[in-house]
């Protein structure tokens, strides 16, 4: 086992649960609104979301690397408000991992919200309930398995980041290095025992979340 | 106090486009049937009276409050207007119970009297702790209704309201909330196919004629029959005779064509009906 094997470990869960918390509290107004709205704002605010899914990771690494660089404009901003360097750093693969995983806690959580049916809204209305009230008091606890769905993609998904990683955050141990990364570098250091461990961890991280998924979402679905 | 409403709305249906139109007036308190065939814009009307549809253009004004007023622009929220609603499909919260569910459309503080009272009535007290995917569609149907009554709402809208309750229930259901619009002095509106059901309390009766709403008054329908035993026989004149018919103690006289009397003898038993209104 490598020397920084845990530690590696260590900051891709760091880094998955760090982004799935920020997401979280992101995602729900924006699934909220989009659920809400029609027209072209909305159109325009799917399209900007879904961008990061079709799009080569690679592209949005390339363009935030020039953004986050110490002359570009999210940069400069940074360094100057924050004393912050977004590129090769730790919070800058946090800002990168938000973009990148947007939709895979938007969209399910915006399903989720669209399946609701309408008349469960209008009866919360008619009780005197506000949009807000009615949103954690019944829009939210009645998308449960969709929001669980949202929490373990977005998890998983940020922890299996690479290109974007690759890109913007480089390979410095202990603050950039990801399981993912690791990887590669073990399987171009053809150290496969290595890989393999760095990828079994990987694997049964995930299939255990989304197996907890699987298990929460049959349970609510009960009712 | 007048319940005006004054309304016309039109929008797409798969059948292509649907108007509604409303010239009323209806008095604070009134209890109002509202029939018509299926699709004519009776869920529709109930939504615009909550408040949950805009409609194109007119105005709507309980007692001294505006409502809706599209030539001023105003539009009082559905929160504002202290509706309480039955839905058709009940839209009970999946994500509460029984109890929960009755205690979120309740207004603070709980009367807790009440809430007793309406859950004895409606025959919940041992549902209380289930989860409405729990439930027949008769006990869903009860949760609506008493959650739609809990807040002691100024307006009752019920939307097909005893569809599912079975017979026995339906009279006591149907007793209590007439008990209650009157004791709190709702003003009610059902809609109900059986206008049967709810006719003996109905002040008011509505109905769809294409796409208005209008008043009418409902024709005069059996609504129970009884067997009783004939005790006499008068012949009044050559076309009529009188049957008297004795039924738990009353005694009853029903006008008969005479040839129709003749094979009608004092002794046997007759079943005879008697109007609703």
């Amino acid at each position: 086992m490598e020397e920084n094997f845990l530690e590696t470990i260590f900051l891709t869960l760091k880094l998955a649960s760090v982004t799935t918390l920020i997401l979280f509290f992101l995602s729900v107004p924006i699934a909220f609104y989009l659920s809400r709205s029609q027209g072209f704002l909305k159109s325009f605010l799917e399209i900007i979301i879904t961008l990061p899914l079709v799009l080569p990771p690679t592209v949005i690494g390339f363009y935030l690397l020039l953004l986050f660089s110490p002359g570009g404009s999210i940069g400069i901003f940074f360094k100057q408000l924050f004393d912050v360097n977004l590129i090769f750093s730790f919070p800058g693969l946090i800002f990168g991992s938000i973009i990148y995983s947007l939709p895979f806690m938007v969209q399910p959580i915006y399903a989720g919200l669209e399946k609701i049916p309408v008349q469960l809204i209008e009866a919360s209305f008619l009780m005197g309930k506000s949009k807000w009230q009615t949103l954690f008091k019944i829009q939210l606890p009645n998308c449960m398995p969709a929001i669980y769905t949202a929490l373990a993609l977005t998890f998983t998904h940020t922890m299996g980041e690479f290109g974007i990683v690759l890109m913007i955050g480089g390979n410095i141990p202990g603050e950039t290095r990801l399981a993912s990364m690791a990887i590669y570098d073990s399987v171009e250091a053809l150290n496969y025992q290595q890989a393999n461990q760095y990828s079994l961890i990987l694997i049964s991280i995930t299939f255990g979340l989304l197996g907890l998924v699987h298990f929460w979402r049959k349970k609510t679905f009960k009712r | 106090m007048n319940f005006s409403i004054s309304i016309f709305h039109s929008f797409s249906t798969l059948q292509g486009i649907q108007k509604i139109e409303a010239n009323l007036n209806l008095n604070v308190g009134d209890f109002v049937s509202i029939s018509g065939v299926s699709g004519s814009g009776k869920t529709t009307f109930l939504k615009i009276l909550c408040g949950l549809i805009q409609p194109i253009n007119g105005d709507i004004r309980f007692g001294n409050q505006f409502w809706l007023d599209t030539q001023k622009g105003l539009l009082l929220s559905p929160q504002n207007r202290k509706i309480g609603m039955v839905f058709q499909d009940y839209a009970l919260f999946p994500n509460m119970n029984v109890l929960d569910n009755i205690k979120f459309a309740a207004v603070h503080p709980l009367d807790k009297i009440f809430l007793r009272d309406i859950i004895d009535t409606l025959g919940l007290t041992d549902l209380l702790t289930r989860f409405t995917y729990q439930l027949s569609g008769g006990q869903q149907q009860r949760v609506a209704i008493a959650r739609a009554i809990i807040s002691k709402p100024r307006l009752l809208l019920m939307d097909e309201p005893f569809s599912a309750l079975d017979e026995a229930l339906k009279k006591s259901v149907q007793s209590f909330i007439y008990e209650l619009h009157q004791k709190f002095f709702f003003t009610t509106l059902i809609v109900n196919h059986q206008i049967s059901d709810i006719k003996a309390f109905s002040t008011k009766f509505l109905k769809f004629e294409g796409e208005k709403l209008v008043d009418y008054q409902p024709k005069l329908e059996y609504d129970f029959t009884v067997e009783g035993i004939i005790i006499s026989k008068e012949i009044g004149n050559p076309e009529m005779c009188q049957v008297t018919v004795s039924y738990q103690g009353h005694t009853y006289r029903i006008p008969f064509p005479a040839k129709e009397a003749e094979r009608l003898q004092v002794g046997d038993t007759l079943k005879f009906g008697s109007y609703c209104r």
